[in-house]
């Protein structure tokens, strides 16, 4: 299994295979010293060097030019110019998540919540598991190294259930993400031939897209791995049903937001604090989530703008909390505010997928001038396609509702839906070559 | 039982999985399909036009047949040395020296892989440079100058430097290993088979007659005739006979052709021809869907400020009657060939 995750890493860059080689010797041997070490100080210096291995490599390939731009961009105003090259290499593929992750265990070894490991294949294989490797689920020590010392057993129980997960990833990436990235990607690329209505309309896709091909690709990771018997961690549980930007966070990218949560937001004092620390805390880490995915003031704004949200959130819910109110508890109340809280996620969206600050404004800007009179520009596609898009997101949004898992219990049932989710994969699927969103990460 | 069957089908996935590492196999097993005529297992990608190939729009399987192009008959000159830059539309269909009057030597670089010439010029033969693009290809190639700026060498030895051979075994070795073309090799050895292209025509009829939408990059002519490559239609693409080129766009270009001209001059060259092939669209279909086609072609073919001897096959292109490219693919068929081919003949012989 070591050597499969090695040869794919190794596809996109051969020789960073060193790289990452490097930081598991060093995570390896501190967690071994973690472990046998007495000395708190010690043991601080230990779990700083292990850290500051990883944060610097991250720092370096994924920040460097960012950082560079943003001081020579401040030295600029004194007419000088920072003396640092622009360097230009290809970002490790995954190194967001497998870094987060190698922090996990050193983190978790240093609390004593989890023994050091002594195989050193094992603790690679926990940093290079190739289903979840380049875009997680971010996995944690306790979940998964204990599955590699167990002898893997085929069990066909595992098989179907992997195989139907992996199948439904691969729809919603290739038939809807990849489909609906189409028409997205189309007036993005031409704002200022578009109109506030066909931009809600972008926008809102969007947010589809992103879910599709991002859980698409946990899907796709977690099935594969559970095809091989190993149960990885659940990444996404219908974060668009949230009622609340609170909910949508513990449903979102949930192995992201529980890192964060247990690894920072908690350190800082998470909300045993006074409450504008608390405030402090979450616009903290929310802050770090945004840089966590690029080194791009858009993805700043974004994260600042969900921290925001919930900072709002938290507020009202203590004005209600003082007042003694609550919101009744019916579907009507519940369908407008998912609805509500869906419109905020995919207004932070459009600084997701913008490439700069002026374009996500404009972008707004444009939504600002909606009007129900506008006429959708379709461009290249035919209004029945984009009527298509929208029964394919209505079919999402019911399957996911009704059946989070699909079930394999029955052989039938599941060779008949296999074999019609692969068809629809090849007669529906687009196949461009689009990559994953969040492989850039 | 069950042990002895997933082994089998592992070895046989393996086995599909090391033959894909390899291009050059991988090629060798699609020139076998591609000439095939066995119902089943031959290879539908290029036998029935590229784009066919590319799109599987049912009613389109139209063979393309490429007929033999025949040497070129009383040819007087002798002792030229033929240098081509050049993409599919020479490569592909007329890269031997026999029909190229009084070629000792014909020796090409590919434009689209950004190959580079390395020359070593016999000074006591007619030296020339074959400059041929195909009108889709001419901007993205002359435009990038850090190409064509370094396009020609004098060497001691005549060869051709190209980006895909890395030498050395580091290079074989990671070349194999983790061939960046295993998808397509992939897709070529299971998918490619003459079987499964009913399987193809239906995925497009789907898409096309109930979505409304083709993905594959090609579009169905208005009279139904021939197939277009749609970078070639769609205006927003670079490739696009409908982009608006702007003047200073086209002075470049002339510009940038210029310095190849006064370098292969100063490197010893005798004469430097240069051709650009239309795209079909350009012929067939100048008024597309109410576009207007930009011209480009003779824009910089009758630019004054060009230095190269042009062969000019947009001219004879447009008042031919004949049909001058395959319905179903990108390029000339031999009806085309031959009015190139003739003019190129005709500039070498003087």
């Amino acid at each position: 299994m070591l050597a499969a995750s090695c040869y794919f890493y190794m596809a996109f860059v051969p020789a960073y295979i060193l790289i990452l080689g490097f930081t598991i010797v060093i995570d390896y041997i501190a967690g071994i010293y973690l472990e046998s070490v007495q000395s708190k100080p010690a043991k601080r210096a230990i779990l700083i060097i292990s850290l500051v291995s990883n944060i610097g490599i991250l720092a370096f390939f994924k920040y460097f030019n960012f950082f560079n731009h943003t001081v020579d961009s401040l030295l600029g105003i004194a007419h000088t110019h920072t003396p640092l090259p622009y360097i230009t290499f290809l970002l490790p593929i995954g190194l967001s998540f497998h870094t987060f992750q190698a922090m996990s265990y050193t983190i978790e070894v240093y609390r004593g919540n989890h023994k050091a490991e002594k195989h050193f294949g094992i603790y690679a294989l926990y940093v290079m598991f190739y289903p979840q490797l380049v875009a997680g689920p971010i996995e944690r020590p306790q979940n998964i190294l204990f599955q590699f010392h167990t002898k893997m057993k085929y069990n066909f129980s595992d098989m179907k259930a992997g195989l139907m997960q992996m199948a439904f990833g691969l729809f919603k990436k290739v038939v809807i993400a990849d489909r609906l990235g189409e028409f997205v990607d189309q007036v993005y690329a031409n704002p200022h031939s578009s109109n506030g209505k066909t931009m809600l309309i972008a926008s809102i896709l969007y947010s589809f897209q992103i879910y599709c091909d991002f859980s698409g690709y946990s899907d796709i990771g977690i099935g594969a791995a559970r095809t091989m018997g190993f149960t990885l961690l659940k990444n996404f549980n219908t974060p668009y049903f949230a009622t609340t930007i609170g909910k949508f966070w513990s449903r979102w990218h949930i192995s992201l937001s529980t890192w964060f949560r247990d690894y920072l937001y908690i350190p800082l004092g998470g909300n045993r604090v006074t409450m504008l620390r608390n405030f402090f805390n979450i616009m903290v880490v929310f802050l770090i989530s945004g840089l966590w995915h690029g080194a791009r003031n858009t993805f700043i704004i974004w994260g600042g703008l969900h921290g925001f949200l919930l900072i709002a959130e938290n507020v009202i819910n203590r004005v209600l909390k003082k007042y003694q109110l609550t919101f009744p508890d019916n579907f009507v109340v519940n369908l407008f505010r998912t609805l509500f809280i869906f419109l905020l996620v995919t207004l932070a969206w459009i600084f997701f997928r913008s490439p700069n600050m002026h374009s996500a404004l404009q972008f707004i800007k444009t939504i600002t001038h909606f009007s129900i009179h506008d006429k959708i520009i379709y461009g290249q596609f035919h209004p029945l396609y984009l009527a298509f898009i929208f029964v394919l997101i209505a079919f999402l949004l019911l399957k996911e509702k009704y059946y989070l898992v699909i079930p394999t219990g029955n052989n039938k049932v599941f060779y008949f839906s296999f074999i019609t989710i692969m068809l629809c994969c090849y007669f529906l699927g687009i196949y461009n070559s689009s990559q994953f969103i969040y492989f850039q990460f | 039982m069950s042990k002895f069957f997933g082994s089998v089908i592992l070895a046989v996935l393996l086995a599909i999985y090391l033959i894909s590492s390899s291009s050059e196999l991988t090629k060798q097993i699609m020139l076998k399909k591609g000439q095939s005529d066995n119902k089943y297992f031959a290879s539908d990608s290029y036998r029935f036009g590229d784009l066919f190939g590319m799109s599987y729009i049912p009613g389109f399987k139209i063979p393309a047949v490429r007929d033999h192009i025949k040497p070129v008959k009383n040819c007087f000159a002798n002792n030229i040395n033929v240098y081509a830059v050049c993409d599919s539309y020479v490569w592909d269909f007329v890269a031997d020296k026999k029909l190229y009057c009084g070629a000792d030597t014909f020796i090409y670089a590919i434009t689209n892989i950004r190959e580079k010439l390395h020359v070593k010029l016999n000074p006591k033969k007619q030296n020339v440079l074959l400059l041929e693009f195909s009108e889709r290809n001419v901007r993205g190639i002359v435009n990038d100058s850090t190409y064509i700026d370094n396009l020609l060498t004098s060497s001691d030895r005549s060869y051709v430097e190209s980006p895909e051979s890395d030498s050395g075994i580091y290079a074989s070795i990671t070349n194999y290993l983790f061939n960046k073309k295993i998808e397509k090799n992939l897709e070529l050895n299971t998918w490619d088979y003459a079987f499964l292209t009913p399987v193809k025509n239906l995925k497009t009829y789907i898409n096309s007659h109930l979505l409304h939408k083709e993905d594959n990059g090609v579009e169905i002519a208005p009279d139904n005739k021939r197939l277009l490559l749609k970078v070639t239609t769609d205006s927003l693409q670079d490739a696009s006979s409908f982009q608006n080129v702007s003047d200073k766009e086209v002075n470049h270009i002339v510009d940038r052709l210029n310095s190849v001209y006064t370098k292969a001059k100063l490197l010893g060259y005798n004469n430097v021809l240069l051709s650009i092939i239309p795209n079909p669209v350009s012929i067939y279909y100048p008024n597309l869907r109410g576009q207007t086609y930009n011209n480009l072609l003779s824009r910089i073919q009758n630019s004054p400020a060009l230095k190269l001897k042009v062969i000019d096959v947009y001219t004879p292109y447009k008042a031919s009657a004949q049909s001058l490219y395959y319905p179903t693919d990108t390029h000339w068929n031999s009806n085309g060939i031959y009015i190139w081919l003739n003019q190129v003949n005709a500039a070498l012989a003087n």
